[in-house]
């Protein structure tokens, strides 16, 4: 027990000791104490205000279960977000020092609930308790007792993940997936706000309300909910939650159960962890798991030519390099999230195309930040600009044409529009469009990725922040973003054209489809040329700049 | 502060350039903010040698090697590789040579076979005869029953060769390395250095920079020493080293040798088993010793050496 001890004492001298070393370490850990107290405070605040008065059971007790089960989700996921940066209390640091698997679990445990966001957690928890209070006396005790065990659900599970991802995301191919997985989760955590108020709006204040739309959030209903809530509240994420409640109905035997799915997830994730940590502890040093790859992969498919090796590269890289690939999954979010929110509208869905054919090349706005120093091999080679970026386009246009396709079919079928009329033909227009779209916010690419450049995490490490990304990363997808629909102007003023003559009358509106898919392939044309001149002109340039992040990801 | 990016004109002969050598580098001149990286620097590299670019840290070897292979314009001076002007057309002046890449800048998520064939489609050669030619340099590096593995599971030596593949398989008539065997271990270094030798005996030029006096002095033909962006001695490896031994003749020309700072307290355990231990204290007098041996002026710049066939060292092997 002495080691136990000993890792909850070195947290904290682990802490004092980078704040003293570093000034900003220190301002940073001030305003996060700051933001600490103002979250105890607030959640003070509200329970004081709820406590007095008798609140509607019904939506207290969803809201209670529902807010803080994503709360507990929210933690753990920003938890293995952080994960590629390596904690200071890894385990591997250790090693060296023979603590039994069970005592280091144990003492890693008592470290992170010594730790100030626990206490933090755990004060504020505490003090909920005062919105139980017209509930009676037993429903305030049970939330006293609720409180602790909510937040060691919370970091035994946590401490769960980030051990099981470390023992099992040792390939580059499990790290690359574990990433994609873990990005994919976050979005969609950070999505469940935004559904469930949607919802709650939508069911219940669709129809003739002047509210809708205009109070948003403060408008939900949580009461209808409390089917979802009560589902919630036997997973180890609102268990906790769902105690006090227990108590003030009385359902005891609920409340045993509950008790136990507790006692259980934090007694499995310590067996969890200790077996994780005897494993990486009797497997350091294995070479890590390596694929071998027969013949020539996508070099074997592409043109035989300067254009078509760059192409296979890309190709190849997508694959394996997460940063990117995770990014190849937002359309469908996109459509998915439209066609949740729709409530039968269908054009919103294919709005959701129309959205995934803009967004969808943000990423290559920055390929050659993503290509890194391999870079070099190109300039090395001689290769020219416009080899480079017809390869580029050659592949990206191919994807992002079967890509939207695919998800037409989909909506196509999803939203009955195939039946033929003005659907179908108001769905084939978003399609066309959304290809213009999507060909030209690649022309756009080509060239912002030769001038607007900014540094992104290293493949190695993709869950980390290179310094002086965040003012870029804001900034020069923008422009991006903007520039697009700027090179639909031509398209533009053919459409008022057609529409003042009433060429679009009488239904002939799809012919918007074929003038904007025209447009995106002359964008596409132009911005692949232009960026294969400035490639060409500032190609050095673009190695130095190349060479200057890279020294930011070390 | 102006800098001035004419040629030095201390013991420079302005010598034109020499079509008929591999390279010909006359006044290249490179300015970093205000520091001079390279100064007036002037160079023949004849045909069919194995060269080596030596000089201390921050002497200016790797912008020279920039500057001559087109990752790096130079504020003035000329380049020529094979009597063609590098900035002219500065895309063919690439495809005559090969540069071997540092290990970070490759894409190390191909196997090994898909980045030779990488580079060699690059070049805008066909793919049958890369991937038949990426086949001969795999097994001539050991590497056979890697091409299938992604590079970045490879090892430091592994990863070194394959890198210096890709500098030859568009075979090229010059290759540059800048410090091929830098974490190299023994074994691969020694298959590495084979196939250099074998292939400048078949004619091909070998441009290597080294800090390893020794593998310079056994494996090159000529070298050329480099200090504070100018050339101190160039010529074959006989003619430099002057009857000494190559690192005692580059001590000579370079300097900064100086006597060992006596540490009083950095005894070695010597000083408590004599009773004597860090008797003076941290601010005790250290009396450093004078070298003997060692030349510390520095020696004005030669100039370039005229192109000689090459002669490879008995010893090479």
């Amino acid at each position: 027990m002495s080691a136990v001890a000993t890792i909850v004492r070195l947290r904290w001298a682990l802490t004092i000791a980078a704040m003293r070393k570093s000034s900003a370490q220190t301002v940073g850990y001030v305003i996060g104490i700051v933001m600490g107290l103002g979250a105890v405070a607030f959640v003070a605040a509200l329970a004081f205000a709820l406590g007095s008065h008798r609140a509607d059971p019904g939506q207290f007790h969803a809201a209670t279960v529902l807010t803080g089960g994503f709360l507990m989700i929210s933690v753990i996921m920003v938890q293995v977000l952080y994960l590629g940066q390596g904690s200071t209390l890894s385990p591997a640091k250790f090693a060296l020092y023979g603590i039994p698997d069970r005592d280091l679990g144990l003492g890693l445990l008592a470290a992170g609930l010594a730790g100030l966001p626990s206490i933090m957690g755990t004060v504020a928890l505490l003090l909920w308790s005062a919105a139980f209070r017209s509930f009676g006396p037993a429903a305030v005790i049970a939330q006293l007792v609720a409180a602790p065990l909510a937040i060691l659900t919370a970091m035994s599970l946590s401490k769960l993940v980030i051990s099981a991802a470390t023992t099992l995301v040792r390939s580059t191919r499990g790290r690359n997936a574990f990433y994609i997985i873990a990005v994919l989760g976050f979005v969609l955590i950070c999505q469940i706000p935004s559904l469930v108020a949607n919802g709650t709006i939508g069911a219940t204040n669709m129809v003739g309300s002047p509210a809708y739309g205009v109070h948003g959030v403060a408008d939900i209903e949580f009461g209808s909910l409390s089917g979802t809530a009560a589902v919630f509240a036997w997973t180890p994420f609102g268990a906790a939650f769902q105690l006090p409640f227990d108590v003030m109905t009385g359902a005891w035997g609920a409340l045993a159960a509950r008790v136990a799915i507790i006692a259980a997830t934090v007694a499995l994730c310590f067996l969890g962890v200790t077996a994780c940590l005897r494993r990486d502890r009797l497997t350091v040093g294995a070479a890590a798991q390596t694929v071998t790859v027969k013949g020539l992969g996508a070099f074997g498919h592409t043109a035989d030519s300067p254009s078509g090796a760059v192409c296979a590269r890309l190709f190849t890289y997508l694959k394996r390099d997460p940063r990117q690939t995770v990014l190849f999954a937002m359309p469908i979010l996109f459509v998915a999230l439209m066609a949740i929110q729709a409530h039968g509208m269908n054009d919103i869905v294919w709005t959701g195309l129309l959205m995934s054919g803009w967004f969808m090349f943000i990423a290559e706005g920055n390929g050659l930040s993503y290509d890194g120093r391999g870079y070099a091999m190109e300039v090395i080679a001689g290769a020219s600009g416009f080899d480079d970026r017809r390869g580029r386009v050659r592949l990206l246009a191919g994807i992002a044409t079967a890509y939207l396709l695919v998800l037409a079919a989909a909506i196509l079928a999803f939203t009955g529009d195939w039946r033929g009329g003005t659907g179908l033909a108001v769905g084939l227009t978003f399609t066309l469009g959304s290809l213009g779209l999507a060909y030209a916010a690649l022309g756009m690419a080509e060239v912002v990725s030769v001038v607007l450049m900014y540094p992104v995490p290293s493949i190695d490490k993709p869950f980390s922040s290179p310094q002086g990304r965040a003012m870029a990363q804001g900034f020069f997808p923008l422009v991006q973003m903007l520039g697009t629909p700027l090179l639909f102007l031509p398209g533009g003023v053919i459409v008022a054209v057609l529409g003042f003559t009433g060429a679009l009358a009488d239904g002939r509106f799809w012919l918007i489809g074929p003038v904007a898919l025209a447009n995106g392939l002359a964008a596409l044309a132009l911005g692949t040329w232009l960026g294969g001149k400035l490639l060409d002109a500032r190609s050095l340039s673009v190695l130095h700049t190349l060479d200057g992040f890279a020294s930011l990801q070390k | 502060m102006t800098v001035n990016t004419e040629p030095a004109s201390v013991g420079y002969v302005p010598v034109p350039p020499d079509p008929s050598a591999a390279v010909s580098i006359r006044g290249l001149v490179k300015v970093f903010d205000r520091k001079v990286a390279v100064d007036g620097l002037a160079l023949d590299i004849p045909v069919g040698s194995f060269y080596g670019l030596v000089g201390p840290n921050g002497a200016g070897k790797t912008t020279t090697l920039n500057m001559l292979t087109g990752l790096l314009r130079p504020d003035a001076g000329s380049a020529m590789i094979l009597g063609r002007d590098v900035w002219s057309d500065v895309n063919a002046a690439k495809r005559a040579i090969g540069v071997m890449p540092q290990p970070d800048q490759i894409f190390d998520r191909l196997t090994g076979l898909q980045l030779l064939v990488y580079a060699g489609m690059l070049r805008g050669m066909r793919r049958d005869e890369v991937v038949r030619r990426a086949n001969d340099l795999l097994s001539a590096f050991d590497l056979t029953d890697a091409a299938g593995k992604m590079v970045t599971d490879y090892s430091a030596g592994m990863t070194k060769k394959i890198c210096l593949a890709t500098a030859m398989i568009h075979s090229p008539r010059i290759l540059v390395l800048d410090e091929p065997f830098e974490s190299v271990d023994p074994v691969s270094s020694a298959n590495l250095k084979d196939i250099l030798l074998e292939y400048a005996r078949t004619g091909g030029t070998v441009i290597i920079s080294s800090h390893v006096m020794a593998l310079v002095e056994r494996m090159c033909t000529h070298v050329a020493i480099v200090n504070h962006g100018q050339v101190c001695a160039a010529g074959t490896v006989d003619e430099v080293a002057a009857g000494e031994d190559l690192e005692d003749r580059f001590m000579q020309l370079v300097g900064g040798r100086h006597a060992a700072a006596r540490i009083d307290w950095l005894n070695g355990g010597a000083g408590e088993a004599d009773g004597s231990a860090a008797g003076t204290g941290p601010t005790g007098p250290t009396e450093p010793t004078a070298p003997t041996g060692f030349a510390p002026a520095p020696q004005p710049m030669q100039p370039p050496q005229a192109a000689q066939p090459p002669q490879f060292p008995e010893n090479a092997r």
